[in-house]
């Protein structure tokens, strides 16, 4: 260590505790040191993010925290990152009585294999523990993260888009065209759905408060509600529905496009946290409409 | 040094092994009975000296078989770092021997360092301890003169100057499960040899 010091400090290279480009490592069982580069943050090859799901999965990041460096979440061979002391954990192989490691626990809990980078700050080796660390096969994950899989879980979806006026047919200027959508779990609900990991699990429950109809014409209507089904002889809709002042002639394809898109309320607990979170989710439909006056037979 | 006063129990077990082997798979002359009887008490001082001394020296063989196994694998392993560690590797190595290979694997992956050539051993059991755990000493002066990490990128030497090659390395050994493994192994950077 001192040598490495002397080192450094005749190539003039600015001492400092993380590591640094230009600083001098001596690794363990070698007979040399070297010189560090530049941090990559992730190192490559094959050996890394193997497993599935490991280096990214789950928006979980590794940071080694004596450095800042990014490092992948799993290594082959060495095992999974853990937060706790920045070194790579496994379980050893061969699991067997003898050896001091066990410091008189055996059968209890496991010997682990403890790996950790040269800026860890802490040696590695064989280690006794009794549960695997935090960050062991990945499942580090927050409530609000498992929320957000639950709220994916329900498949919400935009409103399935009705209107007054039949696809085929010219609605009417001056004339209500009723809005409304189907009515299920997965277009207003409530809905409900449960995410888990070993250990926590979160119940996400979701409400649409309101559908924003976005009608093609420079105007939107807002409707609390799903609206109601238009019934033959119909004139007002009773919850939502939108006028046009003008013809869609001059539209593309002779007609308004008409955009649903609906606001859910996601109240979710678990893990003994709780929170809500805003989901939107949009649907397309249009509408044409015309200029001549038709009259209305009952 | 040896001590003869203190055979390890492996090698009793070996000594022992050894004999049976010989009774079974000699010639297999027909012992007399006079010879069954006396054979053990009155032959024992004159034949056990050179069966014990074989004994030792099987344990040092075996245990030199680890620790030259366990750098050949070292060496494989940093001349391409971006390859998995072989099996061999938990074979020859356990404990910090064994996570040391990770950490200057890791850091010679971040930094595209791979080390070329190999170093030269010279490595005597120094000593061989019985007990709970039976473990053993190998004192090494290593050449790391031929063994020189290189970025591969450019193939320049990634090696701080200055610094000693031959170096006394102290390793121990441990008897575990069902060989002789590499437990520890540290390089005296202060202690050129």
């Amino acid at each position: 260590m001192l040598t490495a010091a002397l080192v450094a400090a005749l190539l003039a290279v600015p001492a400092a505790l993380p590591a640094l480009p230009g600083d001098v490592t001596c690794l363990p069982g070698t007979t040399f040191c070297v010189v560090e580069v530049a941090q990559p943050g992730v190192p490559g090859g094959p050996g890394t993010g193997g497993g599935g799901g490991a280096g990214t999965g789950q928006g979980r990041q590794c940071v080694v925290a004596t450095t800042g460096e990014v490092v992948p979440c799993f290594l082959a061979g060495w095992g999974w990152f853990s937060d706790e002391d920045s070194c790579y954990w496994m379980p050893v192989a061969e699991q067997v009585p003898d050896g001091a490691v066990w410091e008189g626990h055996y059968p209890d809990g496991a010997i682990w294999a403890v790996t950790c980078l040269t800026h860890a700050g802490t040696n590695g080796g064989w280690t006794w523990r009794a549960a695997p660390p935090p960050g062991y096969g990945g499942i580090t994950v927050t409530p609000a993260q498992l929320a957000q899989r639950a709220v994916d879980q329900m498949a919400l979806t935009g409103p399935v888009i009705e209107l007054s006026i039949p696809a085929d047919r010219f609605g009417v200027v001056g004339v209500p065209v009723w809005l409304w959508t189907e009515v299920s779990a997965t277009t207003w609900g409530p809905n409900s759905a449960t995410a888990s990991v070993p250990g926590l699990a979160v119940t996400a429950t979701a409400r649409a408060r309101q559908i924003v109809w976005d009608m093609g014409d420079g105007r939107t209507e807002t409707c609390r509600n799903p609206g109601t089904a238009y019934h033959a002889g119909g004139v007002t809709s009773p919850t939502c529905q939108h006028i046009y002042e003008h013809p869609s002639g001059q539209q593309p394809d002779q007609a308004y496009p008409v955009t649903a898109t609906t606001t859910w309320d996601v109240t979710w607990s678990g893990g003994g946290a709780s929170g809500s979170l805003t989901v939107t989710r949009t649907s397309t439909s249009s509408v044409r409409i015309g200029e001549v006056q038709v009259l209305v037979t009952t | 040094m040896r001590n003869r006063g203190k055979t390890p129990r492996a090698a009793t077990a070996i000594v022992i092994a050894a004999a049976l082997l010989t009774a079974c798979t000699g010639p297999a002359p027909e012992p007399s009975p006079t010879e069954a009887m006396n054979g053990p008490t009155a032959s024992a001082t004159p034949t056990l000296t050179p069966s014990v001394d074989s004994a030792v020296a099987a344990t040092e063989a075996a245990v030199l078989e680890a620790y030259r196994g366990y750098w050949a694998v070292k060496v494989r392993v940093y001349a391409d770092p971006t390859q998995p560690v072989p099996p061999e590797l938990e074979v020859y190595a356990i404990d910090t021997a064994l996570t040391d290979v990770g950490t200057a694997q890791l850091t010679f992956q971040s930094n595209g360092i791979k080390v070329v050539g190999e170093p030269s051993l010279d490595p005597r059991v120094s000593g061989i301890v019985t007990g709970a755990e039976t473990t053993a000493t190998i004192t090494d002066c290593v050449d790391g003169s031929s063994w020189t990490p290189v970025y591969v990128a450019t193939g320049k030497s990634a090696a701080a100057p200055g610094m000693e090659s031959r170096l006394t390395t102290t390793s121990t050994a441990t008897y575990f499960v069902d060989r002789w493994t590499i437990q520890t192994s540290t390089v005296d950077r202060e202690a050129p040899c």
